[in-house]
């Protein structure tokens, strides 16, 4: 990748050492929260991938979503029915 | 699609671009080539020009020149559509028409669609040695031919991080004597990986593409035209040409100093008439020379 993309993500304020770099000493739950950071990036205010790659992902991403609001997964459901109210 | 050529012309809104990419078809098509011409641009004009009605299907103009105008808002529909097959959870947030409107415009889409567009056309229409394609002006242009290198970039960090995610599962998995999950995301993210990276590889291979961004004798076209140059090479795409449409004098090739520094780039003489229906035919037979130049791949 080129070094323009890294200056733009740099710029954007993530520290690439200790987002990307291997960090096999953490927690399951630490990594998969970090994961959905980066993932939903953009309701978080941050810089985010393009839509389309989301999209694709979403059918599998109920743990990651669970994670970064905080939710549990049946609760995610619940509420996508119309159920429960958080 | 060994061999196939892909065209693509942009530029500043109204300095000619769907006129320059009807001539190069007609005049590649005098040649004996096969040549597909689409529009990618939202705001098409290539029917008005051509002075009929074109639509996503192709029309035949002659034995080897094909024509169609894309809509970006039925791909985006159809891909919409086919998400929410596998995924309640999208239909569930983006269900409703309004929400579903605002979405064709959110970040992003507009220029998937059009890769969309692209990739389904080159890889599905057969029998063309080349494919021709009217493109929106700059700042979308820009988008599409950066998206691929972008969505790489995401890519490569995602699959990094889900790497360590599937190894910490593996290791908690041998301590419950279970086995590691198939996972998902994984395969998708490897799959979304092998389509941009297929993309970007096309898009960008000098032997197989070119870009050509058109550009009037005005200071504002070219310092726009510049602009995208300029914009193209700081994410790594080199396969562009800049094209002078409607020069003023009779040099196949110009020099632009407006910025200080010197681009070198191909001319289009002005026609006497105006260049619709049957005048772009006598356009291409009185100036194949020029046309001769501007296709000589990478000079």
């Amino acid at each position: 990748m080129t070094a323009f993309f890294e200056n733009f993500f740099k710029a954007l304020g993530f520290e690439s050492k200790s987002l990307w770099d291997d960090s096999s000493g953490e927690s399951l739950s630490h990594l998969e929260r970090r994961f959905g950071q980066v993932l939903f990036g953009q309701i978080l205010g941050r810089p985010s991938p393009p839509l389309p790659i989301l999209f694709q992902l979403f059918p599998h991403i109920r743990r990651e979503f669970a994670q970064v609001f905080d939710f549990d997964e049946d609760e995610i459901s619940e509420i996508l029915s119309g159920g429960k109210k958080r | 699609m060994s061999g196939v050529r892909q065209l693509f012309f942009t530029g500043k809104g109204g300095v000619g671009k769907s006129t320059v990419a009807l001539l190069t078809g007609k005049f590649l098509a005098g040649q004996g080539q096969r040549v597909l011409i689409s529009s990618l641009d939202p705001a098409h004009n290539t029917g008005d020009i051509l002075e009929m009605e074109l639509s996503r299907e192709p029309v035949k103009l002659s034995e080897n020149l094909t024509v169609q105008e894309i809509s970006i808002g039925a791909y985006l529909d159809r891909y919409f559509t086919e998400i929410e097959k596998h995924d309640p959870f999208f239909a569930q947030i983006f269900g409703a028409a309004a929400e579903r409107q605002m979405l064709r415009y959110s970040p992003g889409m507009e220029e998937f669609a059009m890769l969309s567009a692209y990739y389904e056309i080159v890889h599905s229409q057969f029998g063309y040695d080349c494919f021709i394609w009217d493109m929106p002006s700059t700042a979308l242009a820009l988008r599409f031919f950066q998206s691929p290198g972008v969505s790489l970039f995401w890519l490569e960090k995602l699959l990094t991080m889900r790497r360590q995610i599937i190894h910490k599962r593996k290791e908690l998995a041998a301590h419950t004597e279970k086995d590691g999950e198939n996972d998902k995301v994984y395969d998708s993210l490897i799959h979304q990986f092998s389509y941009y990276d297929q993309l970007q590889r096309e898009l960008t291979d000098e032997k197989k593409a070119s870009i050509y961004i058109i550009v009037n004798n005005d200071s504002l076209s070219r310092l726009e035209g510049q602009r995208l140059r300029k914009n193209l090479l700081e994410t790594g795409i080199e396969n562009f040409n800049l094209v002078m449409n409607m020069a003023c004098s009779n040099t196949k090739e110009w020099r632009d100093e407006t910025t200080g520094r010197l681009y070198k780039g191909y001319a289009l003489p002005a026609s006497d008439s105006r260049l619709q229906g049957a005048a772009l035919d006598e356009y291409v037979k009185l100036h194949s020379a020029y046309f001769d130049l501007l296709l000589t791949p990478n000079q």
